[in-house]
């Protein structure tokens, strides 16, 4: 596979090179996703399917390294010709280790690839002549080493009889309940192969499976509210998934926390000091911290450039560390799902330090450099089809000075008395977040938590539904006033505009001098009319 | 990399369909509808007077192979339940209306229902399809509840009274209409696809092709409160073969050809789709000596598949009853009303020459030797029958649901999914001419005008390979089609000149093809072509969710038997899109084959 790309890649740029625009820069990456998928729900199965697929992405580059044809051009409007091709930027390539068929495709994806790049260079220098100097005049693209490397092709063997029965087991429990209104397994394993080719010299093979069983319920409060609970589970061998005691124990406890949310009252807009336990904190240094130590949401202008003159200043409270560490695969006893040798630019995945002792020192960056980060530090991810940016990896966030979970809401209560609040605030379960880092919108965040508690002061906790944490980042880490030793991993997919790709994020539980939340989108819908069925 | 395939052998497909007891899936329906009809409703709202409960059961194999190497291979099973619940009743009930949605419909997604459509288990497992249906059926109701009260209020603030009722009735059928087929297999299909894309592989001229095979056994449950009910069960298979060439000066011209069966081994002998595919190579190859079109008004032959193509593209597709709901929302109607189908409020009018009528007939399951499915009973579980739709030109009726519009009132039996379909629609000339008088016609009429020659179009649009480098082309003739007059790109026509001999012309446009060119049509061929429109499943990426899949491919693919058809004046005209400049590098496969 390698040689054929090698070669087809060669015999491309040997004739390009005669051009008047000869590419300074040519790759290819064919990356195959073998998916085994199970699903079942109340203890029926309702998918088994399998797909295997292969996708060709074409990096052609002409101009130079300081301004090429993926420079961004300072239009309103997006080129049409480029909207209409979203649907061709990668395209499917033969499953079989078929090289003929394989070049046939490389040479025409090379020629379409050619063309638009030529066109794109035509605008960039017509748009950089005519337009005010940028505020990030870092070239477009970097120089990295070649480099080698080549894993053996995974693979994995799944006994499709014994999991399904499995799945069946994991929702069977759901069905004892009238007022839960879906319950669904699902086991996710998927083998990523990628080939890798360029013209610095690189050739890259890496492949990893990559497994995941997740649990999804819902119910309904009285009201109407919609509530949901997740659970889900990584490994990068399908052994290394929970037995089936421990997911049984999780689905006990989805059961038991819908229904205690249920009976949960309607929590109020609030401010005040609020704790987020690892996975919550996990989650939200992803959204809030993470996303904005990506490399090109400090270049391009209609980003927020959060951080762009922050380096060498604090940017989070003393005693706080980050560092990015794609190179780690394991902690403790959890795969860490941002682990990667090479990133999809054909750089080595290295670990990064960000932040130490609250000081901004560094970004994740791909082969796109910004001013002061003229290289990759192997962050350069994509979904398998789509051109990487600089993307989080695993994210890991240390405290310097941990206290015990208890000395934690000893502060929280604390804090609660000293800013006379009526209560405060403890998020345990989230389901996600999202972030916005544009211009133009509010620069701001939301974590979804699944399960708040009110903290008194009398160090009683009370379950509350239905609100959701927002703010804005540069304010709510000014707050952060501890962290404990209950370090947690949030395994998860991360969708930016490179797609979904496979990221961890690890974090001490941290107390927050002052959050808010305000109400979830609620739903009218009353619970059925008829009682359910009987079995 | 080899050992990657021992992973594949895994993809079985173990549950014959065609085989497969519904005893489960009919009790579960049977009951929960039973228990709905007599207890659901909410304080003083009316209750249900029909429901109807469907689970399309889908079993899809996909394979495609380029240059005789695999590209992809996917199967999926799948099962979708759709709910329908009418309250009020036949004459004004909760739907033919169309309400601004509220904040609230979009939440319910949240939950994992797409509202009346829900994806149910493969298992026959009759608690959980009993709770599904229950669940669905309580949405479905409380829908329903809100359309029939925003429905009474738009009515009494317009002071409109309905003229038509929004359900007929029609008779009670209990149908079973199955063809057993074996399931999918995999290899055979596989082995179809490498072995006719190695032949594209082996034309040097050809620069992209691919050749897909689909094979698919759907099954459909039915059963509804007025006591109608049914098994349907169709197999039915796909082999399509696309490829492109370039000509001299860069222009790319691609060609599709398919054939359909019930199923895979059904299809033609591998000798004769060999002879097709190598005859698809020797038609590009001798287009790519085709001369470049001229401005050109006067007499075109649709002739073959062009005949057909846009026969269906400008008055087939459209012969169908589809009601314009009426709406709270002002602007929605007058946009309604503006894209109506044109053939509504045309009943007893003259759509064609006299000496044509057209009829659609879903008993049929093969035409002229040629597969085209078929189906006895319907998705409202009527009895199928042939319908005369044009008769000697005059529009007498159209395909239609047991929703009723004005003239149609009760169903012809074409009901798939939530709207008509065509089936196996036939136009038949009352004396069709042989196909050399059809010649001399369309000779006589160039002398008369005086022209240097005539034009024949035998097939138009490209293959779907090539469509994607010309994307201006395609988002112009969606603009075109909205607004009545489209056109089409042809990709085989010839000049017809007096002494017989024949040209071939390329980038080629029939423009402004609207519907009163088709009262002109002057002459019909005796010999018809059977053309089916869209059979080929489409290939969604691989993330796509299983029930998004079965959706999509419970499309029924439309069969159209239209002789060649003789207009007395159209306008070609050269397409006039860009060529993109030929690839600055050679094929791989050039250094290999050529000194």
């Amino acid at each position: 596979m390698l040689q054929a790309m090698q070669h087809e890649l060669n015999r491309n740029l040997t004739a390009l090179r005669a051009q008047p625009l000869p590419p300074f820069f040519l790759s290819y990456e064919v990356s195959e996703v073998h998916s085994y998928t199970i699903r079942s729900t109340f203890g029926a199965i309702t998918e088994d399917a399998q797909h295997r697929q292969r996708a060709l992405v074409v990096d052609l580059r002409v101009g130079t390294p300081r301004l090429d044809n993926t420079h961004a051009a300072r239009s309103d409007f997006p080129d049409f010709a480029d909207v209409m091709e979203m649907g061709d930027r990668s395209v499917d390539v033969p499953i079989d280790d078929d090289t003929a068929a394989l070049q046939a495709v490389l040479w025409t994806q090379t020629d379409r690839k050619y063309r638009q790049a030529t066109r794109h260079l035509a605008s960039v220098r017509a748009s950089a002549a005519v337009s005010v100097e940028a505020e990030d005049t870092a070239p477009d693209f970097s120089a990295e080493p070649a480099v080698q490397y080549a894993d053996t092709i995974a693979t994995q063997t799944i006994d499709s009889a014994a999991w399904e029965a499995k799945l069946r087991s994991y929702t069977a429990p759901f069905r004892r309940f009238a007022d839960i209104y879906d319950a669904e397994a699902t086991l996710d394993a998927e083998i990523e192969t990628r080939w890798y080719v360029n013209s610095d010299g690189t050739a890259i093979v890496t492949s990893q499976p990559i497994d995941r069983l997740y649990v999804t319920a819902y119910s309904r409060a009285k009201d109407g509210m919609y509530l949901p609970r997740y659970e889900s589970f990584m490994a990068f061998t399908l052994q290394g998934l929970p037995d089936d005691a421990t997911v049984l124990k999780a689905v006990d406890h989805m059961i038991a926390d819908l229904h205690r949310l249920q009976a949960a009252p309607v929590a109020d807009p609030y401010t005040g000091p609020a704790i987020l336990t690892g996975r919550a904190s996990a989650v939200f240094f992803h959204e809030v911290f993470g996303h904005r130590i990506e490399g090109q949401r400090e270049k391009r202008e209609d980003e927020g450039q959060t951080f762009k003159k922050a380096v060498n200043q604090a940017v989070l409270p003393p005693g706080l560390s980050v560092y990015s560490d794609p190179t780690l695969s394991r902690l403790g006893a959890t795969d860490l799902a941002g682990f990667y040798r090479y990133d999809d630019e054909g750089v080595a995945a290295r670990r990064v330090t960000v932040v130490q002792n609250g000081i901004l020192k560094n970004f994740l960056m791909s082969r796109s450099p910004i001013e002061g980060f003229s290289h990759s530090n192997g962050h350069g991810r994509s979904q398998v089809g789509l051109t990487p940016v600089a993307r989080q990896s695993n994210l890991i966030v240390e405290a310097a000075r941990p206290r015990t979970h208890a000395q934690l809401k000893a502060m929280l209560i604390a804090e609660i008395k000293r800013q006379h609040k009526p209560y405060g605030l403890l998020f345990d379960d989230i389901e996600g977040g999202f972030t916005i880092t544009g211009r133009g919108e509010p620069n701001a965040f939301a974590v979804l938590p699944i399960m708040v508690y009110r903290v008194y002061p009398d160090g009683r906790e009370e379950l509350v539904r239905g609100v959701d944490f927002v703010g804005t980042p540069l304010t709510v880490f000014s707050r952060i006033l501890a962290a404990d030793d209950q370090v947690a991993v949030f395994n998860g997919l991360c969708g930016a505009e490179s797609g979904l790709v496979p990221v961890s994020a690890v974090s001490p539980g941290v107390l927050l001098a002052q959050v808010e939340v305000q109400k979830k989108p609620k739903a009218a819908d009353e619970p059925p009319i008829l009682p359910a069925p009987e079995n | 990399m080899r050992l990657v395939l021992v992973l594949l052998g895994l993809v079985t497909f173990v549950t014959p369909l065609a085989a497969q007891n519904d005893s489960v899936l009919r009790r579960a329906m049977q009951d929960e509808l039973a228990r709905s009809m007599q207890g659901l409703h909410l304080d003083t709202m009316p209750r249900p007077y029909f429901i109807a409960y469907r689970i399309d059961e889908s079993d899809v194999l996909t394979v495609a192979a380029s240059r005789g190497s695999l590209l992809h291979r996917n199967g999926t099973r799948g099962r979708v339940l759709t709910v329908e619940v009418r309250v009020g009743d036949y004459t004004f009930d909760n739907t033919n209306f169309f309400a601004m949605p509220t904040g609230s419909d979009f939440v319910v997604l949240e939950g994992g229902w797409e509202g009346r459509n829900a994806e149910i288990p493969l298992d026959d497992d009759y608690g959980v399809l009993r709770r599904q249906l229950w669940l669905a059926t309580d949405i479905a109701y409380k829908e329903a509840l809100e359309q029939y009260s925003r429905k009474r209020a738009a009515q009494t603030g317009s002071g409109h009274t309905p003229a038509l009722p929004d359900f007929s009735r029609d008779s009670v059928a209990t149908t079973t209409d199955t063809i057993s087929a074996p399931a999918p297999s995999a290899d055979a299909a596989i082995a179809l696809a490498r072995q006719l894309s190695l032949l594209l592989r082996d034309a040097h001229e050809i620069e992209q092709s691919e050749v897909s095979v689909t094979a698919q056994r759907q099954r459909t449950i039915y059963l509804n409160s007025e006591g109608s009910s049914f098994t349907r069960s169709l197999p039915n298979a796909t082999v399509r073969v696309d490829a492109v060439t370039r000509t001299a000066d860069g222009m790319p011209l691609g060609e599709t050809w398919t054939a359909r069966a019930a199923t895979v081994s059904d299809l033609p002998s591998p000798d004769s789709l060999s002879a097709a595919t190598r005859g698809l190579v020797t038609t590009l190859i001798r287009r790519r000596a085709a001369v470049t079109a001229d401005v050109y008004h006067g007499p075109v032959l649709l002739s073959g598949a062009a005949a057909a193509q846009v026969f269906r593209s400008v008055i087939g597709s459209r012969l169908i009853a589809v009601r314009r709901p009426t709406s709270d929302i002002p602007a929605f109607e007058a946009m309604a009303a503006r894209h109506q189908d044109p053939f509504l409020d045309e009943l007893g009018a003259r759509v064609l020459p006299k000496f044509l009528s057209v009829s659609d007939n879903p008993t049929l399951t093969t035409f002229a030797g040629h597969f085209v499915g078929g189906f006895r009973v319907d998705d409202d579980g009527v009895r199928t029958h042939e319908t005369r739709i044009v008769d000697h030109g005059i529009l007498k009726t159209l395909l239609s649901t047991r929703v009723p519009v004005r003239g149609v009132p009760s169903s012809s039996g074409n009901r798939h999914e939530d709207r008509p379909v065509v089936s196996t629609m036939i136009v038949t000339p009352d004396s069709g001419l042989p196909d050399a008088a059809l010649r001399q016609r369309l000779l006589s009429l160039v002398a008369e005008r005086g022209l240097p020659y005539g034009i024949i179009v035998r097939r138009v649009g490209g293959a779907a390979l090539s469509t994607m480098d010309n994307p201006f082309a395609m988002m112009a003739g969606m603009a075109e089609r909205m607004q009545g007059t489209p056109s089409f790109e042809t990709s085989e026509a010839v000049r017809l000149y007096p002494d017989g001999h024949e040209e071939q012309i390329r980038g080629a446009t029939v423009a402004d093809l609207s519907l009163p060119a088709f009262r002109d049509i002057v002459a019909a061929s005796r010999t018809q072509t059977v053309y089916s429109a869209a059979s080929l499943i489409p290939d969604l990426p691989a993330e796509v969710p299983a029930f998004f899949r079965i959706r999509a491919a419970l499309g029924y693919p439309s069969t159209y038997v239209v002789p060649d058809l003789l207009f007395e004046e159209l306008s070609v005209k050269p397409t006039g899109d860009e060529v993109p400049p030929r690839p600055v590098v050679p094929p791989p496969w050039a250094n290999a084959h050529s000194p």
